[in-house]
């Protein structure tokens, strides 16, 4: 068992975006205690979402309501097409909005700019995506490194934080690698080490396991799992598949673009 | 190329220069700030070798293209300046005198009443103060190199020995003259000292050799000043430094040759000399660049300033003042305006006298003075006003004051002669700047495409880079990184490329002259002889800061397409989302109403059409703009971008529609439609006719792409409607409409590309077609000779004159370096009616003769005479009738049935142009005028600067057959009008050559004594197989006594129009390589599309589509493109040409260039280029249909 990143606490953490107030707001409450607004590091409410790219509009999302509590780990489950990808991609900021309103971490998205909203991501936000999407050109360990030099760490603190967090997924003797060098196991753990580098409020994963052979998908979702009980990480997860769900704290079941009560 | 324009090409490049450094600098910046990015960017060049080498390879070209365009346009500019100022070498300045009305030395006045006409002897202490003001002015020791005083007189040279006669320039210089000028070798390369020669020894130079068939120890004879001559050639000098050039030279000291001058009183002090030669710093050409300079520092050393006072004095003379007052009505405005400035600074209280009245500083007002008493037309007007009050001793002192005053001047020779260079190599420079304006938009186009398919590859890894935190900012720098360094490789590797192929075209020319390959037959062997590639640093530094500058900018503009991706849709790499332009771009286009109207408004105020024209054009644009504003509220935007078809919106449609064709159209207007529309002339260069064809083609392009679904739905109807369903062509067509944005680009590239050929092609066949041959140029003969009535008897008998030009105007000799224009002009007086009548009488004896010589007839095979005077001519059936100018030539027998001179326009009745030229010869009521008589229609308010001002009208240009008009000649001298019936019409090819209004010998007989006598020229064709040398050695010999002079018109054909042809097959060489661009974008798609497609070529093949069907349906689409650019290419081209000649744009430099469309040539050359492109499309294609279709459905 490899050792995790060191980070003093990690319910307290420094936001550099200038939101402080918030991210110093003392120790969070364990998993498990009364809600309130300030335990819920995602709170969506009444969230839409059209498409008009087709002949047709299409309702993708139709007033989902969602929540999550800080160090969750919560699986979106649901047929294809219901409307998973949608959700995450409106819940991560990186897609808009047609109507009701997403709080992440006390922080409405929809009053962020796009230089603001690009800033938090860097600092506050992981992503594993279900074709792994590494950057073809760096190394494993400069794919690692690339969200902290992003956020302006330092160099030297960079690449030894992803070094860290390489031999937190198990793979410091591929670090120098290319991607097109590593195998998909391989490819989604460096994924998620560049998910989880930066030390995010949360981390998106869009169906991490898609791609994967079932040994590295369990694989995978055992280091899910530890990096969630050990430095209490927040997981937000879409799958379709069943026994990824089962590892998780919470599954949210969707269909036709709404969540199932 | 000196300006792009209007803008001088250093400029240029230096601004490039500077804007392609502060471009990189900044960069420099971005990336010791965020060396992540930096890394990212270039990381991707050797991720893929392939499609990095393609790019740079695709850039390269377009770098390669400009700058072997401009270097070549170099090489010619080049070529025909070192022709120029082969004569002069190092001669950039000459001070010479102009002898005092009435003085006993040089010319009397002419007729004019101008005293400064011609050159004559001044003291050579006058060259004592030049040198000390030269060494006493440090700046201009800097300018100045050398400087020398000389003698340079003009003859006619009669060689004893070999029985020969020509024209001679005599020079006499201090043996110990600068080395700048240059020494005098003999043809072994050894030294030849003026020092050593003997009282009576001459060295002459290799042109005499051909010209007098000079041999060392050679008499020679000549009459000098009036004073008869005799010389032993001592040497033959090469035909190097002081002996290069192609004019027949003698050179001796200095001394000798005065005091051969000197023992005739009139010569005047024996150190006389009648030129100061100076020499500036730099090289043959460059040295000019000093003369300004130079000029203003040597002048004052010349005023005499007690001269200039007593100017000075006199114009305060009431009555001169009243004179003056009293013509000033009849004086030009320019002059008039300084007769007002030199009488204002008369007016001025004088200024105290200094002690020493010439040299030295001079006051501003004298210089003031100097500058303006320099001007002819003022000098004329005071001594016109001085006749004016009828006081003789005024006119005399008067006339003695200016002539004190300004009678020396410092002529800056060799700065003309570049002038005239320039003017005659404009058009070819012109052709090339065109050649340069189009490769540089093609190259654009290319960079654009190139990039803007670099983005959509990396769209997918830019959309990842966002989602993990990357900004707008720091991915346009990674991009912008990538791009930049592919610019760089490619300007290293290109501006070298584009040098050597200039080079090699260059060597491949000049082996194709010499070989006589492609039909060049030593046509230019003379002009290969003196071409050197050269190309200006400037070029080269604008052709590498302008090719990074253009990448730089282009790959920023597709870096903040790019940044502005989608998140989700770039990582799933699906299309975009039609989204609303915000920001500038939503409101932005408004403001190309207020741009273009200002625009519009700039253009009417400078009389320029750039910013008409670019006014108007935005004004297209902007209503463009709007009809798809308000056709859907939303600005037309074709989606460009990887995956989808936009969905077809009838704003966009007809914004698109409405701006292309109405741009198109617009610039397919003849150019003088805007003058007929009752707008003012507007002035333009030939950069204009490059706009216009991008923005014909951009239109074009524009408007079909935005109905290109029609098309092609209209096409792969019509195809299942005939029974065939064709797949390949449906997918093909898809594929082209699911990219509208990248099948237009291809398709205006190769559109441009092919425009370029046909533009190029139309020129170049109109410019060889005009050239034709020297055959027809000089009708048919071979030598064009005269003899002097004097000259054979002997040189005791009296001076012999020196031949002037009779034509009046320049004899179509627009390429060939001016006669020395510092050989003074001796013209010495002869009583002009008998002097003309005697040389005409005796050409006619030599034309007898020969005809009695079976020895001669061996050699000619035809002989007559030309005999031309200057009178006035009208047409009364013209609409206005006036008297003008013309020439007007007699033809004897020999003339009319010898020559071969084609007729473009003949009357009605005759069955052959030979027909008329004999019925010319015998009938007195006949006439037969040269083309140019025919009213030509310039550009932009083109001056008629000939004096020949007759025009002849009614007949037009193209029209073969003719009734025959009446036209009147007369003699302004007096003498009876006589009318003759014009009945042909001399070819334009051969008008220049031929000018003038011809008739019997005893029309011009009637007409008496012309204002300037009568000049009569002998022709010969040679007997076929005949030597010309050897032919000109005997007539010279058989008709010594009778002075004959011949020149080969095939010689001076080559001098003539040799440059010009060989820049003709240069350009086509070019033209060549310009397809390359155009066969690259395709080779560059297709690749792309290659990759692009592994996955949906996998399925097909998977579905059971062959290889072969595979490589058909990605062919196709090449295609398709290369069909429509190459129907759009040559429609436009030849609209374009068919614009520029009916303004006849090309008259500024030659007049009668007619469009000449090579149809065969023309599609060979576009079916090689298609050919070429599918070619390069067949490659990535066959590539393509060998993916295994399983590897390709896995990869995705
Ligand atoms: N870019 C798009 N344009 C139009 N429709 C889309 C787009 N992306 C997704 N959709 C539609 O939205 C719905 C939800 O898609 P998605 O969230 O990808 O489903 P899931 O991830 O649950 O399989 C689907 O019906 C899909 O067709
Ligand atoms: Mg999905």
């Amino acid at each position: 068992m490899t050792t995790l990143p060191a980070s003093p606490d990690h319910t307290r953490r420094v936001h550099t975006d200038g939101l402080g107030d918030d991210g110093l707001a003392g120790p969070g409450p364990a998993p498990g205690n009364g809600q309130t607004s300030r335990d819920l590091i995602v709170d969506a409410r009444a969230v839409r979402k059209v498409y008009l790219g087709g002949d047709v509009p299409v309702d993708a999302l139709r007033g989902v309501d969602f929540a999550v509590r800080r160090g969750e780990m919560v699986a979106i489950m649901g047929p294809s097409g219901c409307g998973k990808t949608t959700l995450l991609n409106c819940l991560s900021g990186i897609d808009s909005i047609d109507g009701g309103e997403i709080v992440i971490d006390g922080r409405p998205l929809q009053r962020m700019s796009d230089g603001a909203l690009t800033r938090y991501r860097a600092t506050s936000m992981g992503f594993v995506f279900q074709s792994f999407n590494l950057l073809p050109v760096l190394t494993a360990v400069e794919n690692v490194e690339y969200p902290l030099l992003v956020a302006n760490v330092g160099p030297r603190e960079a690449r030894w934080r992803a070094l860290a967090a390489l031999a937190a997924v198990g793979l410091e003797d591929r670090a120098g690698h290319r991607p097109a060098r590593l195998s998909g196991g391989q490819q989604q753990r460096v994924a998620v080490a560049r998910a989880v580098v930066t030390d995010p409020a949360i981390v998106w994963a869009d169906e991490p396991t898609g791609n994967l052979d079932s040994a590295s998908a369990a694989d995978l979702m055992d280091l899910l799992r530890r990096l969630n009980q050990a430095r209490g990480q927040t997981f937000v997860i879409v799958t379709h598949a069943r026994e990824v769900g089962e590892q998780t704290d919470r599954i949210i079941r969707m269909r036709d673009g709404l969540v199932e009560r | 190329m000196d300006t792009f324009f209007g803008i001088p090409t250093g400029t240029l490049a230096l601004g490039a220069l500077f804007a392609a450094g502060a471009a990189l600098g900044v960069l420099a910046l971005r990336a010791w700030r965020w060396p992540v990015f930096l890394r990212l960017g270039l990381r991707q060049l050797p991720r893929r070798p392939a499609q990095t080498a393609l790019i740079v390879a695709g850039l390269m070209l377009s770098t390669a293209l400009v700058t072997a365009s401009l270097a070549t346009g170099d090489t010619i500019t080049h070529a025909i300046r070192a022709a120029a100022v082969t004569e002069l070498g190092r001669l950039d300045q000459v001070v010479t005198y102009s002898a005092p009305a009435g003085s006993q030395q040089g010319a009397p006045p002419g007729a004019g009443g101008d005293p400064f006409a011609s050159s004559t002897f001044f003291p050579g202490e006058v060259f004592a103060r030049v040198a000390r003001g030269i060494e006493a002015d440090a700046a201009l020791r800097l300018d100045v190199e050398g400087a020398t005083p000389a003698i340079w007189l003009g003859c006619t040279v009669l060689d004893l020995t070999s029985r020969q006669t020509a024209t001679a320039s005599v020079r006499g210089l201090p043996p110990e003259y600068p080395p700048v000028f240059g020494a005098l070798v003999d043809l072994e390369g050894r030294a030849l000292s003026l020092a050593a020669l003997q009282p009576g020894e001459v060295v002459v130079n290799e042109a005499a050799r051909g010209a007098l068939a000079v041999q060392p120890g050679d008499d020679l004879s000549c009459t000098l000043e009036g004073v008869p001559v005799r010389w032993r050639v001592a040497a033959v000098a090469a035909a190097r430094g002081l002996g290069a050039g192609a004019g027949v030279s003698l050179f001796l000291p200095l001394a000798q040759l005065q005091r051969v001058l000197s023992s005739e009183p009139t010569a005047g002090a024996v150190d006389a000399v009648n030129q100061i030669w100076i020499a500036n710093r730099g090289d043959a050409i460059s040295g000019a660049a000093r003369s300004e300079r130079v000029v203003e520092a040597i002048r004052p050393l010349l005023v005499d300033a007690g001269a200039l006072q007593d100017v000075r004095q006199l114009l305060t003379r009431a009555d001169l003042r009243a004179a003056l007052a009293a013509r000033r009505g009849s004086l030009s405005e320019r002059t008039q305006g300084r007769l007002a400035e030199l009488l204002e600074i008369a007016d001025r209280p004088p200024p105290p006298a200094t002690g020493d009245s010439r040299g030295g500083a001079l006051s501003r007002e004298g210089r003031d003075l100097d500058r303006l008493l320099r001007i002819q037309s003022l000098r004329a007007a005071l001594l016109a006003g001085a006749r004016d009050t009828r006081d003789a001793e005024l006119v005399r002192t008067l006339g003695t004051a200016l002539q004190r005053a300004t009678g020396y001047q410092v002529l800056a020779v060799k700065r003309q002669v570049l002038e005239i260079a320039d003017r005659a190599g404009n058009v070819i420079t012109t052709i090339f700047l065109l050649f340069s304006l189009l490769s540089i938009a093609a190259g654009l186009l290319l960079v654009f495409l190139i990039f803007s398919l670099l983005a959509a590859a990396r769209r997918s890894e830019l959309g990842i880079a966002r989602a993990l935190g990357t900004g707008r900012g720091h991915l346009i720098a990674m991009f912008t990184f990538e791009g930049v360094a592919y610019a760089l490789l490619a300007a290293a590797v290109g501006v070298p490329a584009g040098l050597g192929i200039s080079r090699v075209l260059l060597a491949l020319l000049i082996w194709a002259v010499e070989s006589g390959a492609f039909g060049f037959s030593g046509v230019a062997a003379r002009v290969a002889d003196t071409v050197t590639w050269y190309a200006a640093p400037r070029s080269a530094a604008l052709a590498a800061s302008l090719g990074l500058l253009l990448t730089i900018v282009t790959v920023t503009v597709a870096a903040w397409q790019v940044s502005r991706v989608t998140i989700v849709t770039a990582i799933r790499d699906l299309p975009d989302p039609p989204s609303r332009p915000h920001g500038v771009l939503a409101w932005g286009w408004t403001g190309l109403f207020p741009g273009g109207a200002t625009l519009i408004a700039l253009g009417l105020r400078w009389g320029q059409t750039f910013p008409f024209a670019a006014g108007v054009s935005l004004l297209l644009l902007g209503c463009g703009v709007a009809v798809s504003v308000v056709g859907d509220r939303l600005p037309a935007r074709g989606d460009w971008r990887k995956g989808g078809a936009p969905r077809p919106r009838w704003g966009a449609r007809a914004g698109a529609t409405l701006a292309g064709m109405a741009l198109a159209a617009y610039w397919a207007l003849p150019f003088d439609a805007q003058e007929r529309l009752g707008l003012p002339r507007l002035a333009s260069g030939i950069e204009i006719f490059g706009l216009a064809g991008v923005l014909m083609v951009v239109g074009t392009t524009w408007a079909l792409s935005a109905n290109g679904d029609l098309a092609l739905r209209l096409a792969s109807w019509s195809l299942t409607a005939a029974g065939r369903p064709a797949p390949a062509l449906r997918l093909a067509a898809a594929h082209l409409l699911r990219q509208p944005f990248r099948t237009g680009v291809t398709t205006t590239m190769f559109a441009l590309v092919v425009f370029m050929l046909t533009v190029m092609q139309v020129i170049t066949a109109a410019a060889v077609h005009f050239q034709a041959d020297a055959v027809i140029k000089y009708g048919g003969w071979d030598l064009r000779g005269h003899v002097t009535a004097t000259a054979g008897q002997g040189p005791e008998t009296g001076p012999p004159e020196r031949p002037v030009p009779v034509d009046g105007a320049p004899e179509g000799a627009p390429l060939a370096a001016p006669e020395s224009p510092a050989a003074p002009a001796t013209a010495q007086a002869q009583p002009p009616a008998t002097q003309a009548a005697a040389d005409q009488h005796l050409a006619e004896t030599v034309v007898a003769a020969i005809a009695d010589s079976a020895d001669l007839q061996r050699y000619v095979a035809a002989a007559g005479v030309r005999t031309a005077a200057f009178f006035a001519v009208t047409q009364l059936s013209a609409p206005a009738p006036t008297w003008g100018g013309y020439v007007v030539a007699a033809i004897d027998e020999g003339f009319a049935r010898g020559n071969l001179i084609p007729l473009q326009t003949r009357a009605r009745g005759y069955a052959t142009d030979q027909a008329v030229w004999e019925a010319l010869a015998a009938d007195p009521s006949l006439a037969v005028i040269d083309a140019n008589a025919l009213p030509s229609p310039q550009l932009r308010g083109g001056i008629n600067l000939s004096t020949l001002s007759f025009t002849l009208q009614g007949i037009d240009d193209r029209q073969t057959a003719m009734e025959p008009v009446p036209v009147w000649i007369g003699n302004s001298n007096g003498g009876a009008a006589r009318k003759v019936s014009i009945v042909g019409v001399i070819d334009r090819r051969v008008a220049t050559a031929f000018r003038g209004v011809y008739v019997a010998p005893e029309v011009l007989r009637g007409l008496g004594t012309p204002l300037r006598p009568a000049t009569s020229r002998l022709f010969f064709r040679l007997q076929p197989g005949a030597d010309v040398n050897e032919a000109r050695a005997a007539l010279g010999a058989a008709f010594f006594a009778q002075g004959l002079q011949t020149e080969s018109l095939m010689e001076r054909f080559q001098n003539e129009s040799g440059p010009l042809i060989l820049a003709s097959r240069m350009l086509q060489l070019f033209v060549g390589l310009g397809l390359f661009v155009g066969v690259a974008a395709l080779g560059v798609i297709s690749t792309r599309a290659a990759v692009e497609r592994r996955q949906e070529i996998g399925i097909l093949r998977a579905i059971g589509l062959s290889r072969r069907r595979v490589t058909v349906s990605l062919l196709l689409e090449s295609a398709l493109v290369v069909v429509l650019g190459s129907v759009i290419g040559i429609t436009l081209g030849l609209v374009l040409c068919r614009n520029v000649f009916a303004v006849q744009f090309f008259d500024r430099f030659q007049q009668g260039l007619k469009m000449v469309v090579p149809w065969q040539e023309l599609l060979l050359t576009v079916l090689l280029t298609c050919a070429a492109a599918l070619v390069a499309t067949w490659l990535p294609a066959r590539q393509a249909s060998r993916i295994p279709p399983i590897a390709a459905i896995r990869e995705a």
